[in-house]
């Protein structure tokens, strides 16, 4: 009677542990994928005033020598992070942890990179920096980040720029869980080869997306004030125009053969639209100069434009109609209207601003490979099971303690409460 | 006074069911720390506090039980090694006078 009562016992903790097993299995999944739902929202704008990328091709086995942002602005809004920078120049990660590196393995002090403002929530969530011209600020909430970067400065012999500016955001709204980024890049007085001058350029990027519905995009490039050796002119998809026409410039016209005598080249960059967001377009400045012993001239390529936003709404606790992209800020003194081509007028640089891109229109074969965003979208980066990696092993750390007590109760069972069952 | 007569025996039992009530607990609490919010900062604790301490208090629970079942079994031995000695040292023992006596 007494062993009866024990394989009862036992067949009742078999079942037991059984029914756990099971419903734990059943439960993980659900729980994963019910926190991936509610929290998949990202967001990410990223802007340059200018880029700047410098190379000697054929050299050395390293074509590209610099790669700066300068100013740059970046920020990155989801439920794994907030965070957002602002830098003069950009010197990339593996510069950024040179010092405490460096610090770390010699004992000796070693300053950190001065000129970059970095926040992310919880802490810190606010940072600015101000050095003279340049001023650099990155904000970051549980909901959102922004950044701004202001700065300027010489671009070497071959060019230089005056002031220029970016900016990026990136917010989620928790109420209907729609997320707008917005990126905005602004260079004035950019001068290259002394025959070469570009009064502004401003260019934004701006998404919207609500859980439920499509992506509402918008971009712009603005460029005022072109000139080729003192000649204004306007600048296209399609190449230079003379104001107040529509004819790109041949080859054979003398502004264009200026700007070739010079090494000049200058490439219009389209608009592109991803999944998840938009490029804006931009203009891209190639200036060539003699190296010495290298087989190649060296090409500076200045970028302008092409400020990136990306988002991904989700989330939200009540369903409304999502906001309408926020407008891009205008300052300063250049236009930035999608006016015509203002009639030619002598001595003075007239404003004029590109046609709007067709967004829906292919991406031009000019376009620069790759861009100039380095954060990729974290909606695209980031696998869906990564996101609650977090509750997933929170989970399975659950798990492996029913099973470790589950475990030890069928070891007591087996191997020593029935062997002695008397 | 059984129940403490009961937990000074059972001590090894008793500090069982203790740790694995207490690592029950603290896997709910955490798992409730976990969900309420988006952002590993604030989950990591949770995950360190009531996951890993919860998962270490379940294993202490488990081998205090095992400890438990394993003293009931020298128990068990002993008692059967003492009644074992109990009878070989009778057997051993020279019979009483009287008997020896009455045999003789």
């Amino acid at each position: 009677m007494r062993v009866m009562t024990r394989a009862a016992r036992l067949v009742a903790w078999a079942g037991l542990i059984s029914a756990l097993s099971i419903a734990v299995a059943v439960t993980v999944p659900r729980r994963v994928a019910a926190a991936a739902d509610g929290g998949v929202y990202s967001g990410v704008a990223s802007a340059d005033g200018v880029r700047l990328i410098y190379g000697v091709k054929g050299f050395v086995i390293v074509d590209t020598f610099a790669d700066l942002g300068a100013p740059t602005a970046q920020v990155s809004v989801s439920p794994i992070e907030s965070v957002g920078f602002a830098s003069l120049p950009y010197p990339g990660e593996t510069a950024l942890s040179a010092p405490g590196l460096v610090s770390g393995q010699t004992q000796a002090p070693v300053p950190d990179y001065p000129l970059i403002a970095r926040s992310q929530y919880p802490s810190p969530e606010k940072q600015s920096v101000g050095q003279g011209p340049v001023k650099l600020s990155s904000e970051s909430t549980d909901s959102s980040s922004s950044a701004t970067a202001v700065g300027g400065g010489d671009g070497g012999e071959a060019a230089s720029v005056g002031t220029a500016k970016a900016s990026a955001s990136s917010v989620h709204d928790e109420k209907t869980g729609s997320v707008t980024s917005i990126a905005m890049s602004d260079a004035e007085a950019f001068t290259a080869g002394g025959v070469f001058h570009i009064g502004r350029v401003l260019a934004s990027a701006s998404v919207t997306d609500a859980p439920g519905s499509e992506p509402k995009r918008k971009s712009d490039l603005a460029v005022t004030g072109v000139t080729i050796a003192g000649q204004t002119v306007g600048l296209t998809p399609a190449g230079f125009v003379l104001p107040g026409t529509t004819t790109p410039l041949p080859d054979s016209s003398p502004l264009v053969k200026a700007l070739a005598d010079h090494g000049i080249t200058v490439h219009y960059l389209a608009a592109e639209e991803t999944p998840t967001g938009v490029i804006a377009p931009g203009i891209e400045v190639e200036v060539e100069h003699p190296v010495p012993t290298a087989p190649q001239p060296g090409v500076a390529t200045y970028r302008f434009g092409r400020a990136a936003a990306f988002a991904t709404g989700a989330g939200g606790t009540a369903h409304i109609e999502a906001p309408q992209p926020v407008a891009v800020p205008s300052s300063g003194s250049g236009s930035s209207s999608a006016a015509a081509a203002v009639a030619p007028s002598a001595g003075t640089p007239v404003p004029y601003a590109a046609p709007a891109p067709d967004l829906s229109a292919p991406v031009s074969p000019t376009a620069a490979p790759g861009g100039p965003v380095e954060m990729k979208p974290v909606g695209a980066s980031i696998p869906q099971w990564d996101r609650s990696w977090i509750t997933a092993s929170y989970l399975l750390i659950a798990l492996a303690g029913a099973i470790a007590l589950g475990g030890a109760q069928l070891i007591r069972l087996l191997g020593v409460r029935m062997p002695w069952s008397s | 006074m059984e129940l403490m007569t009961f937990v000074r025996n059972q001590r090894d039992r008793v500090a069982a069911w203790l740790a694995i009530g207490l690592g029950v607990l603290a896997l709910v609490v955490g798992w409730f720390g976990v969900s309420g919010t988006p952002f590993p900062a604030e989950q990591l604790p949770y995950v360190v506090t009531g996951g890993l301490g919860g998962l270490f208090l379940l294993g202490i629970g488990a081998l205090l039980w095992l400890s438990a079942d394993l003293r009931d079994e020298w128990r068990k031995l002993d008692a059967i090694e003492q009644l074992l000695r109990s009878q070989r040292s009778d057997a051993a023992a020279p019979p009483p006078a009287s008997r020896r006596r009455q045999a003789a």
